[in-house]
């Protein structure tokens, strides 16, 4: 089976292209939204997903969540007696998401697309690439979330001939792609990007602002709860024009005046992608056809307000923000498998960063190193190939190592390494044609997979390297490793996760209400434990029914909307 | 093989939407991930197809213009257009003899080395070619109208049947009349004939914009401004035009330009521009530029080159000499001259010293 995995930072969903149309698999709770927590429950089972993020409110120690953002970095967090790296997090999730998909469909996967947003560079992806490893998963192709929404638009209205923005506003990154759509043909043609810059800011923003303003100290152990209370009053405000919050004996009121103003710092940031993606485009604001608003972030009022003073145009309100990537990651799958509902759709798309080489200049007397000599420019579509020619600094010199780097800034210090190639034989000799002179070539495809290839014009011979962010930074020996190091960890039958999720929800709402309604869910809560220990189907199906119906009204804020 | 060939369609008829739909219907034969020579040979042609759609578009304007005063019973020259060729320059065009088919001449004039290529358009191979498709006097003509569309057709023609030859001849034909090239418009023209020509022949393209920019009156800046800036980029992007020669053009079109707000951040970034362009012979540029009380500096500029003027005028140094001066300099010499003498002596001590080792070693 073909699935398509959304690892968002908040939110994960995973999907497939089904006979009749793409759909996303719901999980055993019955959300098709997974949120990307993982955690450790107090006799050291692991949960993940939704009972992660309720056991993260009453332990926040016990485990991680937003891990997205920090993939590719050399960080650890440390719950459980040992640290995890945000790779071993994410594995953990997909290996979730890998799970929830094989009970769906009853067969073993080990095949998936998963979406990165468009302006993760090359370690983020080899990160995310090492996490499926992990997770047992091959990744078929690594896409970008505003790709893979975009094809999601392409497939849904096959008819439709656009010019749009995809604006993608999740919670940790925001990506904008310009893409145009015609005759099944999704052509992207440039994407800009912050990665780290998404609704996570937004509530980190608001929570600052009510505690300088409010004046509150708040321990380490509650900053979780307190956070979890203003990310749902800020979602309610997508809805309401003001909401309260409780806290600390206290009823403040927020209004979406609170929000812009909180927002204000990262207006300057959005307007700044915005205008070098449709700058590298070479189009106006005015010839935007459509803007398609994806990632649960954007849904908030104060973007859509952006947009239209920004860009003078009122966003699509056709599509689930929260879904299409996922959608699109499905349809990316089956087009890689060459299923036969996607075969009139062609998707053609470019490089997010630009890659060059390291080279060094000459000023008047004293040669400098460390400048950044692009070759294939960033938006340049895929698969593209571009060949340059450089020298030696100096004629004797036989050696000359090629260091490939990816990033925009002018010298390499502020780049990325990728990696370097050495070529040798290249001393001039007199009555050489081209002394001293060699040809780079870059050939970078869209399985981000990049080929180094120099040939020496003297001795006419070639070497070559290939560059590749699919098979990952970590060795099969690591891999082996790592899921070694996850193994002990138990993992609950399928009907367990639901009961295990019910009650650390039950303790957490236990834990917030007073007087009579307490007494009702430690009533309600009993019975169910007992009802687990005898082990009787029936009985734990209707009073978790029970224990349901009298929790969901607390929660329905925080599960409702999703990434 | 063409762009038009590629698609299936036809300059004259095309349009995007076309366009578009032979495009997407040869990429579900060549796809991306497929087969990726396929799909980029079918992109670059979607591409350019695109490109001299909107360049026939933009162009077509100029073609009516002329139809309708044409319609009207005037030539343009009778038009009261102030870009008009017929209002007196208020500057002097410079007198320049038209080019010779004498290689050496023709190197003289450009400034590139062409001996052997024109050499060759001379000899009896060439001679012997079938001759182009029209005379040159209809692209000339086409030329001097504006009748971009149509001259560029011609000059393609041309060009496949004798690239050397449409580049002198050109050449000719602009330095023949230079009045008749003067109008805005026509320079415009060119400018943008050139950005095309560029692609394919950027020693032609450097040695227009060379010989278009005098050509120019100061008090049209309007276009001069949109003439340096596509210069820039021109020069940014295609690296033989870096070596282009008439740099005191350069620096009086840039020095002329009035218009460039110096405190601008545009007119900075014009001019880290230039100044990337480390193969240029920057002083002459520079020198025009920036005006003396300009107090700050773009980085790049004091970084790139060493020997360069400094704010109030005056330049870096070019040595160590110039470095020290006065009493300092006496007396660094004296230094140096003692460090000399002291080398000298101690050199002269070692020699005695051995000497007398090896005159005792005898007894």
């Amino acid at each position: 089976m073909q699935i398509g995995i959304d690892l968002g930072t908040t939110n994960s969903l995973v999907a497939q292209l089904g006979k009749d149309g793409p759909r996303i698999i719901r999980n055993e709770l019955g959300d098709d939204l997974t949120p990307s927590a993982v955690a450790l429950a107090p006799d050291g089972s692991i949960l993940v997903g939704r009972s992660a993020r309720d056991q993260l409110v009453l332990t926040p120690d016990a485990g991680m969540a937003f891990f997205k953002r920090d993939m590719g970095t050399p960080a650890t967090y440390t719950f459980g007696n040992r640290e995890w790296s945000p790779t071993e997090c994410s594995a953990t999730i997909l290996r979730e998401l890998r799970r929830i998909a094989e009970a769906d469909c009853g067969e073993t996967i080990t095949e998936a697309v998963i979406t990165v947003p468009a302006y993760f560079h090359n370690s983020q992806r080899q990160a995310t690439v090492d996490a499926a490893n992990i997770a047992g998963l091959k990744v078929t192709r690594i896409i970008n979330e505003p790709t893979a929404a975009a094809l999601a638009f392409g497939y849904q209205n096959p008819d439709r001939e656009s010019l749009l923005l995809v604006f993608d506003l999740g919670g940790g990154t925001f990506d904008v792609t310009l893409l145009e759509v015609f005759d099944g043909v999704v052509e992207i043609k440039s994407s800009a990007g912050e990665s780290r810059l998404g609704g996570e800011d937004y509530t980190d923003a608001l929570c600052s602002i009510l505690i300088l303003e409010h004046q509150f100290e708040i321990p380490d152990q509650e900053r979780f709860v307190f956070r979890q209370k203003v990310e749902v009053a800020k979602r309610q405000l997508t809805t309401f024009e003001a909401v309260t919050v409780m806290w600390a004996g206290k009823e403040i009121q927020l209004t979406r005046e609170d929000l812009a103003a909180a927002s204000e710092t990262f207006s300057g940031q959005i307007r700044q992608v915005v205008r070098r993606c449709l700058r590298d485009a070479r189009v106006t604001p005015d010839q935007l056809e459509d803007i398609l608003l994806v990632g649960g972030t954007s849904r908030m009022p104060v973007i859509s307000q952006f947009i239209q003073t920004e860009l003078g145009r009122a966003p699509n309100k056709g599509v689930d923000p929260d879904r299409v990537v996922a959608i699109g990651a499905a349809i990316q799958s089956a087009l890689c498998h060459r299923n036969e509902a996607v075969q009139d759709l062609v998707l053609t798309d470019v490089s997010s960063h630009t890659l060059g080489i390291e080279t060094a200049r000459q000023f008047a007397s004293d040669v400098r190193a460390g400048w950044f000599t692009p070759l294939i420019d960033r938006n340049t579509t895929l698969p593209a190939s571009r060949v340059q020619r450089f020298n030696t600094m100096h004629p004797s010199q036989d050696e000359v190592e090629v260091k490939v780097y990816q990033g925009e800034a002018r010298m390499v210090t502020d780049n990325r390494l990728i990696g370097s190639l050495t070529v040798r034989g290249l001393i001039a000799r007199p009555g050489q044609k081209h002394p001293g002179e060699f040809d780079v070539r870059f050939t970078y495809d869209m399985n981000g997979i990049l080929e180094v290839e120099i040939t020496n014009l003297q001795q006419e011979s070639t070497t070559s390297k290939v560059f590749e962010n699919r098979p990952g930074q970590m060795s099969e020996k690591e891999i082996a490793a790592a899921i070694k190091r996850l193994a002990p960890l138990k993992v609950h039958p399928r009907d367990f996760v639901a009961n295990r999720a019910r009650l650390v929800r039950a303790e957490r709402l236990y834990k917030e209400l007073l007087g009579q309604s307490r007494d009702i869910l430690d009533h309600l809560l009993n019975d169910f434990e007992a009802a687990l220990e005898g082990q009787e189907p029936g009985l734990i199906d209707l009073l978790g029914a029970e224990l349901d119906a009298f929790m969901n009204p607390y929660f329905r804020g925080e599960d409702q909307m999703g990434s | 093989m063409d762009c038009w060939e590629i698609l299936g369609l036809e300059l004259e008829s095309a349009d995007a939407r076309s366009v578009k739909r032979a495009y997407a219907k040869l990429l579900k034969q060549h796809r991306p991930d497929e087969d990726p020579e396929g799909f980029a040979r079918v992109h670059g042609a979607y591409q350019e197809a695109l490109g001299e759609l909107a360049w026939r578009d933009e162009n077509d304007q100029w073609g009516n213009q002329e139809d309708l005063s044409a319609s009207l019973g005037l030539s343009i020259q009778d038009q009261q257009d102030p870009r008009s060729s017929n209002d007196p320059l208020p500057f002097d065009i410079p007198q320049v003899e038209p080019v010779s088919d004498d290689p050496t001449v023709w190197k003289e004039v450009t400034g590139f080395d062409d001996t052997v290529s024109a050499a060759d358009t001379s000899g009896t191979e060439r001679a012997e070619k079938v001759e182009p498709p029209v005379s040159w006097e209809v692209v000339a003509q086409d030329l001097r109208l504006g009748q971009a569309n149509r001259a560029r057709h011609w000059l393609r023609a041309y060009e496949l049947e004798d690239p050397e030859r449409v580049k002198r001849d050109l050449a000719n034909e602009i330095l023949r009349s230079p009045e008749a090239y003067s109008s805005a418009d026509t320079i415009l023209f060119i400018c943008r004939l050139t950005e095309r020509l560029a692609l394919r022949n950027p020693k032609l393209c450097a040695y227009l914009l060379d010989m278009v920019f005098p050509l120019l009156p100061p008090h049209m800046r309007e276009s001069q401004v949109a003439l340096a800036s596509e210069i820039i980029e021109l020069a940014a992007l295609f690296k033989p035009l870096r070596g282009t020669h008439n740099l005191d053009f350069w620096a009086t079109a840039f020095a002329n330009q009035g218009v460039m707000d110096w405190e601008s951040p545009v007119a900075i970034d014009e001019r880290v521009k230039v100044m990337d362009l480390q193969n240029w012979d920057g002083h002459a540029i520079l020198d025009a530029i920036v005006p003396d009380e300009y107090s700050v500096w773009p980085k790049t500029i004091r970084q790139s080159e060493s020997d360069l003027a400094m704010p109030d005028g005056t330049y870096y140094p070019r040595s160590r000499s110039e470095l020290i001066g006065g009493a300092g300099a006496y007396i660094l010499r004296i230094y140096v001259l003692l460090y000399i003498a002291t080398i000298i002596a101690l050199g002269g001590f070692i020699y005695l010293f051995f000497l007398v080792v090896r005159f005792l070693g005898y007894f």
